[in-house]
């Protein structure tokens, strides 16, 4: 794998080092990279490839977070990948910070958009892509994401966005914890309720939307081992939730269907959470939930298609630990076939994006601010009309807070098509115009030649695979021959990297 | 000697300019020889409309005759005095929004195949529209019947044989070893930093990027993201000329869709199926306002499509057809709208076709346990005359039936291929 690339990394990584933005948890970094070899001049010497943790503990950041530079890499690596597992997971919920927009949004709930002037939800997007881009807890994000997808819901139809931050605080508040509670607050969620029409669910006239979805979709899946039947009397029992002009959600009893219901074999005078529990504790096949729910993680977290025990592993600490969130993700991260397995994954677009960002903004202390704002467009303008990674993102396949439909983003290979392919190749193109002359005058000072190294450093790449090292050595050689300028040829590799799949890998 | 695109890569840094096009060249001259030994196509396109979601076939198709269809429909039925009259038919017409489609039935035009569904009916949608792409509703295949017919008609066509217009690519164009390629609109088909002009950086860039992505590894996603990439650098360039001389073709509307995706059909690149989404059908409440703008656009779509298949001077060669994954429930709900049904009408349009009804309505009394309509036409009955009527494909390899499953061909052709009379005499038009 590219050995002489990363001997040559080590050579140049004192150059690199200038450029890493002074980041108070990461000053012992400088010790071990002090000590690395200088490439000397002449023929590479022998290689020195990723040890196994380096290679590990990078795999983690691309997984279960943004990404890392090479400098956390291996800061984490000489702690150990447990405990950077430990470290990822710590994040507690109640530090998800408010901020001017969601405040905004909050207070805006009872806006509504209509077919001619649907709500500009580009902001929103916004904001939250430069949140997975800046937060220190990348896990809890990359979790959001993943009960985003989950419990996909649109704004399109709920249309009021203030409701879409608030169903996004749930999922957050929630994303490592309790997926009972996340099950019952998502049910009677008001944008849920919109979405999945639960808010028209009359007794005597049920909706069969929600129950069908909530069965199919969010906890036991399409062949889960329910009926029409069973469909039906979930219907009857989720009857009487409302949602007001203000967009509060109410349950009504008089709307509600009070009578039995068979559901699953069971039989009562269930309501919305009997439906939660008896999906969760008693379906008669066992627990069929706690497959889905870990399989569905696992294909997102892991690979497109997670190993059987894997995800049983996951569904059996899901079970014996009630159901809490954080041991399966635990279970998860700690399997060999996660940290070491051969198979890989492909980035969405808002990891990618938000990966981009996370690795190349220089003052990632100043709330990576430079970056992320060209790239974004500026956060106090709510109508920015061409937010440029909103409409990448439609073209690369994602739009927060707008999936696909209900089952939400398919994820896996289906990220990969000639449309969405050519958004990442313009993606890359693009965010490398947005480094500054500035920035790259300090990157390639004192560095003989554009090169990957510096790049690679920042966006967390211990090597390349042949095919894309030998490429961006003969676009080096092509370029240099060509007479093009030192800036124009290191955004030309910055480009490659961010299109390659390597980068586009996880 | 086998020369690759990594020779080529190789070779580039000696050759200087001409290395940028020297891939083109070799496509071409691939294409050309693999094309020796192949059937012909049937010189048809086909343009697939998917109506996403679960469109409500009773509200399209209304059987305005029967009286179950207003005893069971009471908020959200369509008035008969609204309801467009389709001639030479009785008890049935269309929604008020269709007057295109009811203009250009009344001119022969439009074969409605009613009550198309399958048996065992999935009402998930995702379970349901894999049936519908997958073509067979025995097998939960993980290619599409029209990537298959890909697969089974090899060295027709050109860079790429089947488009889907928007970011993803359906599983319906997707087979075991071929499949189309998705294009947003033409406008924006293109490299933002620029095109590959001889000795550019931009060139430069894009023959780096297809360095990139050359080789495979058995690694399912990093090889989507290989032959992925190589696929959108050709696509891109063999559709160069088309997408800058058609760059302000709008993508907003589903009729301006239709009409991207007729520039490539009637290109000279040798596409011959393209395919266009309208989503937004799941009317589980208030149908009726949500529904009739729906199918305004449907109505405007096809009549685009229409225009531009005379336009194009050999309207024969061009067919259209629509399909959802199910119809909705016959009772509508408590909350002005419909659960998730079963069997539905299609749409044919094209001179092509014979127009008229085909199939029939099913019952609105007797219904299945979950009270669906019972199809009256297994979906292979259409796509068998689509695939081999139309597209002079071999029906039964890529659908999977045989003799003993009972499939007849809807026959909704004016004058199916030879491939069809002759390959299949069994099946008669």
């Amino acid at each position: 794998m590219a050995a002489p690339l990363v001997s040559r990394l080590l050579g140049q990584t004192l150059h690199a080092l200038g450029l890493i933005a002074p980041h108070s948890s990461h000053g012992s970094l400088l010790g071990p990279l002090l000590q690395a070899p200088v490439a000397p001049p002449g023929p590479a010497p022998a290689p020195v490839g990723p040890t196994d943790d380096r290679r590990r503990v990078a795999r983690l950041f691309a997984r279960a977070g943004f990404g890392a530079t090479v400098a956390e890499i291996d800061q984490w690596a000489a702690a150990g990948y447990a405990a950077t597992v430990d470290h990822l997971l710590s994040f507690t919920t109640a530090n998800g910070r408010p901020d001017d927009l969601e405040v905004l949004a909050l207070q805006e709930v009872a806006s509504v958009g209509d077919d001619k002037n649907p709500p500009n939800s580009q902001p929103y997007q916004r904001w939250w892509l430069q949140r997975m881009a800046t937060t220190p807890n990348p896990l809890e994000e990359k979790l959001t994401l993943h009960w985003h997808g989950h419990f996909a819901t649109g704004y399109v139809k709920v249309r009021k966005l203030g409701l879409m931050i608030a169903q996004n605080r749930l999922l957050r508040s929630q994303a490592a914890g309790d997926f009972r509670a996340l099950c019952k607050a998502i049910t009677v969620d008001p944008a849920m309720l919109i979405w999945l029409d639960g808010n028209t669910n009359r007794k005597g006239r049920p909706n069969e939307n929600y129950g069908r979805e909530f069965m199919e979709l969010f906890s036991l899946g399409h062949d889960g081992g329910y009926t029409q039947n069973d469909v039906r009397e979930a219907a009857r029992a989720l009857t009487g939730w409302t949602v007001d002009q203000q967009g509060n959600a109410a349950f009504n009893a008089a709307l509600h269907d009070g009578r039995v219901k068979t559901l699953l074999g069971q039989t009562g005078p269930w309501a919305a959470n009997d439906v939660v529990d008896i999906v969760l504790d008693r379906h008669p096949k066992g627990p069929v939930a706690a497959h889905y729910v870990a399989g569905r993680l696992a294909a997102f977290l892991h690979r497109p298609d997670p190993e059987p025990q894997v995800v049983q592993a996951m569904a059996d600490a899901f079970v014996n630990g009630g159901y809490q969130i954080k041991p399966m993700v635990r279970t998860l991260l700690l399997r060999p076939e996660f940290s070491d397995g051969a198979g890989r994954n492909i980035k969405s677009p808002a990891e990618l994006v938000a990966g981009s960002i996370r690795g190349l903004s220089l003052a990632r202390g100043d709330g990576a601010v430079g970056l992320v704002e060209s790239l974004l467009g500026q956060p106090g303008n709510r109508t920015t009309p061409n937010d440029l990674f909103a409409q990448e993102s439609a073209t690369m396949g994602q739009v927060l807070f707008d999936p696909p439909n209900v089952a939400g983003w398919h994820g896996g290979t289906s990220w990969a098509n000639t449309a969405t392919l050519l958004a990442r190749y313009n993606f890359a193109a693009q965010a490398a115009t947005l480094v500054t002359d500035d920035q790259l005058g300090a990157l390639l000072d004192g560095t003989p030649a554009p090169s990957p190294q510096p790049w690679m450093l920042r966006l967390g790449l211990l090597d390349l695979f042949p095919a894309t090292s030998a490429a961006i050595d003969s676009y080096v050689a092509e370029a240099r021959a060509a007479k093009a300028d030192d800036k124009t040829v290191a955004r030309g590799v910055l480009t490659l990297l961010l299109a390659s799949p390597d980068y586009n890998l996880r | 000697m086998q020369i690759t695109r990594r020779h080529f890569l190789r070779l580039g840094g000696t050759m200087g300019a001409a290395t940028v096009i020297a891939p083109m060249w070799l496509d071409a001259t691939a294409l050309r020889v693999s094309a020796a030994g192949a059937t012909p196509s049937s010189g048809r396109k086909l343009l697939v409309m998917l109506l996403a979601g679960g469109n409500d076939g009773l509200n399209t198709i209304v059987p305005f005759g029967n009286g179950d269809y207003y005893s069971k429909r009471p908020i959200i039925n369509i008035p008969q005095s609204k309801v467009l009259p389709l001639p030479g038919t009785a008890g049935v017409g269309l929604h008020p929004g269709l007057a295109k489609l009811q203009g250009l039935y009344g001119q022969g035009r439009v074969a409605i195949v009613q009550g198309v569904g399958y048996d065992n009916p999935d009402l998930s949608h995702f379970g349901s529209m894999d049936i519908w792409q997958g073509g067979n509703p025995a097998l939960r295949q993980g290619s599409g019947w029209l990537g298959r017919y890909l697969d089974h008609t090899p060295g027709r066509g050109g860079a790429f044989r089947a488009v889907s217009i928007g970011n993803n690519l359906p599983k319906l164009l997707t087979g075991e070893t071929t499949s189309g390629v998705a294009i947003s609109s033409l406008g924006g088909f293109h490299f933002d930093d620029g095109a590959d002009a001889p000795n550019s950086e931009a060139a430069r860039l894009h023959q780096g990027y297809l360095g990139c992505c050359s080789g495979s590894t058995g690694d399912a996603a990093t090889d989507a993201l290989l032959s992925g990439g190589r696929t959108t650098v050709n696509t891109v360039r063999s559709i160069a000329a088309l997408a800058k001389a058609n760059a302000g073709a709008s993508t907003a509307t589903l009729a301006d869709q239709v009409a991207t995706a007729m520039i490539l059909l009637t290109s000279n690149l040798g596409v011959e199926i393209a395919m266009v989404t309208l989503g937004s059908f799941d009317d589980h409440a208030a149908e009726n306002p949500n529904h009739d703008r729906l199918l305004g656009l449907v109505d405007a779509a096809i009549a685009r499509f229409h225009d531009l298949a005379v336009a194009s001077g050999s309207p024969e060669r061009y067919m259209l057809m629509t399909f959802s994954e199910f119809g909705r429930r016959v009772n509508e709900d408590g909350s002005g709208g419909t659960d998730h049904g079963t069997a539905a009408p299609m749409l044919l349009v094209g001179e092509g076709v014979a127009g008229g009804l085909y199939g029939a309505q099913p019952s609105l009394s007797q219904l299945d346990r979950n009270g669906n309509m019972v199809r009256a036409v297994e979906m292979r009955e259409v796509f068998s005359t689509v695939v081999e009527g139309w597209l002079a494909g071999p029906a039964r390899e890529v659908l999977g039936y045989g003799p003993g499953d009972g499939i007849t061909p809807v026959r909704f052709l004016r004058t199916p291929t030879s491939a069809a009379a002759t390959a299949h005499p069994a099946i008669a038009y």
